[in-house]
């Protein structure tokens, strides 16, 4: 029986490699002892230092972890208010084509989306500021918010609301009290992917920056064309932790949610 | 809140109608119940049971007619500013809450305080036998049990109307024979004015004061079960609670009494049936038949017809006859144990019957599809096929 599935184990493997190897290769690259992107022979933490005092490199990160928070908490508060809407709203035909407006930061190339956002920013004086960054990503990350609410709110059952309604509360009570807490994990998740997404933002982010605004991949861009030394590895590591630790907080707060909300498996 | 007032209140729909798209959901309904009265709505599915009681509940609005709590009309009141408790087919247990804020729920909204709540919460435990179960999740609760947090919650502010909709219908039969009887104690202390949807006519029987019977969005008949059993106005009421045998025939007057012609023969029946009625059905509940193999043992003042045992089904209790009539279709008998006949299977017997339990109705052959069993039509349409095919012959 395992023999028989070994060899679709071994190509498993062989997948599940290719993709993630070159995101791998940066970490032994990050604690090289050479100053270019060749294979290290022998280690140092000198890049890290270098990222870690680097006025730039910091003055990038934080740009990015703000930029980051706070256009997910817009793309989250505009996000879940347009799932919940368009999964309520009776006309269905209006709500789909308003739902595929919403998605569309998902499938129109980003070059695209980026040259119209420049456009517009250089018209009403948003470029290289942090409203504009905010802005820009909100919209990108407003997506991610609209599929993972809409698919908890798809798992809510409906005559909740109706109970809570029946009991004396108020529409707002109802939100409050039923609806928001049990899809909590929709708009977490929603919000996690928000914040990656801003936080690994290169394209849009490249056009409306400014010499004295620009996030850490924008940066590391940079980087690549004009020190081209392996202080962007240490930070591709970093920023790597740091996404990868985020998605697994998310995913085990939601295990640990729904199992403790779901019936019993002994039944 | 207050308990002192009258419990129950009084509810009466006036010529209630509900359209969705081009389907009539409801049509000329008018209905009272009684403050305190357990009224159930009773009938098929799409019968306009359900939308009769979200019209009440506020969830759907009437397109025209009135809606009467205690006389006053609450057409556009939202249904939280009803006032009334709720029970759901599915329970509707807000999963993340314990079964003490689930209950303790519609308190918080009307702002009652905390200690208040808590004492209120647990009577409302009391009532419905749950004490103890306060901090367990819904999910930590057997179906039953969320049953009796759903009541709990629904009863706890002392509505004076209770609306519950097929409540009973997810839990096994036994479990729902007990919440019949929890649900009728329940009834009787809080006291308030119960609507009750259900499409099980022995669930209907065994917990109304009267009920309302459904059918093609409009009323049949209300009444008590007795009188919805013994005496319906309608062959729909008749076929929908119980089973009973039917015979196919004509009605017509004479000398002043109605006599029902079957296959040549005349039989009596009480009726108040006008002289119109050409077409008619004879209906006679099982148990108040009577199975003889000789016909001289029946007295005078009985009706009898002859028919053959097609099938005997022993019940423990009793014994239930499958018979052919003399049109060609079937019938059902019940004995009880105390009183078997040594009729059998392939016998030849007199089936007969006291006339004032007999039911002549109008025969409207398109409410018979909707319930009559299978067996009891197929002869029917072969009969008269044969008659087709022998005609020119």
């Amino acid at each position: 029986m395992n023999s028989k599935h070994i060899g679709l184990k071994l190509y498993g493997a062989f997948v599940a490699l290719i993709l993630v190897l070159p995101t791998l290769i940066v970490i032994p690259v990050s604690f090289s002892n050479k100053s270019s992107f060749v294979f290290p022979d022998g280690w140092s933490l000198r890049w890290y230092e270098t990222f870690f005092t680097d006025r730039g490199w910091m003055a990038a990160s934080w740009n990015s972890v703000q930029i980051g928070l706070l256009s997910a908490l817009l793309a989250t508060v505009a996000g879940t208010a347009a799932a919940i809407g368009l999964t309520r709203w009776s006309r269905r035909k209006t709500s789909s084509t308003l739902s595929s407006i919403l998605l569309s930061p998902m499938v129109v190339p980003g070059i695209v989306m980026a040259i119209g956002i420049y456009m517009l920013f250089s018209q009403i004086g948003l470029l290289g500021t942090v409203h504009g960054f905010v802005i820009a990503h909100a919209m990108l990350g407003i997506p991610f918010v609209v599929v993972a609410v809409t698919a908890s709110l798809s798992g809510l059952d409906v005559q909740l609301e109706k109970a809570a309604a029946s009991m004396g509360a108020t529409p707002f009570g109802v939100f409050r009290q039923i609806t928001l807490p049990l899809i909590v994990p929709g708009v977490a998740s929603g919000a996690l992917f928000a914040f990656v997404s801003s936080f690994d933002e290169v394209i849009v982010s490249l056009f409306i920056k400014s010499p004295f605004l620009e996030t850490l991949p924008v940066r590391m861009y940079s980087s690549v064309t004009d020190d081209s030394n392996p202080t962007i590895a240490a930070a591709g590591t970093l920023v790597l932790l740091f996404t990868t630790l985020i998605l697994a907080v998310g995913s085990a707060f939601s295990r640990s949610r729904r199992r403790k909300l779901s019936p019993r498996s002994s039944k | 809140m207050s308990s002192t007032a009258e419990r129950g209140a009084r509810v009466v729909l006036n010529n209630v109608r509900k359209q969705y798209g081009d389907s009539v959901a409801v049509e000329n309904l008018c209905l009272e119940v009684e403050p305190g009265e357990f009224m159930t709505l009773l009938g098929p599915s799409g019968s306009g049971k359900t939308t009769t009681l979200n019209i009440i509940s506020g969830f759907a609005q009437a397109d025209s007619g009135d809606l009467l709590v205690d006389g006053q009309p609450i057409n556009g009141i939202p249904p939280r500013k009803r006032g009334m408790g709720m029970v759901f087919q599915n329970y509707a247990l807000f999963p993340h809450m314990t079964a003490a804020q689930n209950i303790a729920f519609p308190l918080k909204q009307r702002k009652i305080s905390k200690s208040h709540q808590r004492e209120l919460v647990s009577a409302a435990l009391r009532k419905v036998r749950l004490e103890g179960f306060e901090n367990r999740y819904p999910t930590q609760l057997s179906g039953g049990q969320q049953q009796r947090v759903a009541l709990a919650r629904a009863i706890v502010f002392e509505p004076r109307v209770l609306l519950m909709d097929e409540p009973l219908g997810a839990l096994d039969r036994k479990l729902r024979d007990n919440m019949q009887l929890e649900i009728r104690r329940i009834h009787r202390e809080v006291g308030s004015t119960v609507l009750f949807v259900t499409h099980d006519q022995e669930e209907a029987l065994a917990l109304s004061d009267r009920i309302a019977v459904f059918n093609h969005g409009g009323l049949e008949q209300v009444g008590t079960g007795t009188e919805l059993y013994e005496r319906p106005r309608t062959l729909f009421v008749a076929q929908f609670l119980g089973e009973s045998t039917q015979l196919t025939g004509q009605a017509s007057v004479e000398a002043g009494a109605v006599v029902f012609h079957y296959q040549g023969q005349k039989i009596r029946c009480r009726s108040s049936v006008e002289s119109s009625l050409r077409q008619a059905v004879l209906l006679i509940r099982p148990e108040r038949l009577r199975l003889s193999t000789d016909s001289r043992s029946v007295s005078n003042d009985q009706e009898m017809i002859a028919v053959r045992i097609v099938e005997e089904v022993y019940l423990g209790a009793g014994r239930k006859l499958t018979v052919r009539l003399p049109d060609g279709s079937l019938g059902t008998v019940r004995e009880s144990a105390g009183a078997m006949s040594d009729v059998h299977t392939g016998m030849e017997a007199v089936m007969s019957w006291d006339p004032l339990h007999a039911a002549l109705l109008a025969d409207d052959n398109s409410s018979q599809t909707d319930v009559e069993e299978e067996s009891d039509l197929s002869p029917r349409p072969a009969v008269t096929a044969l008659a087709g095919v022998a005609g020119p012959l």
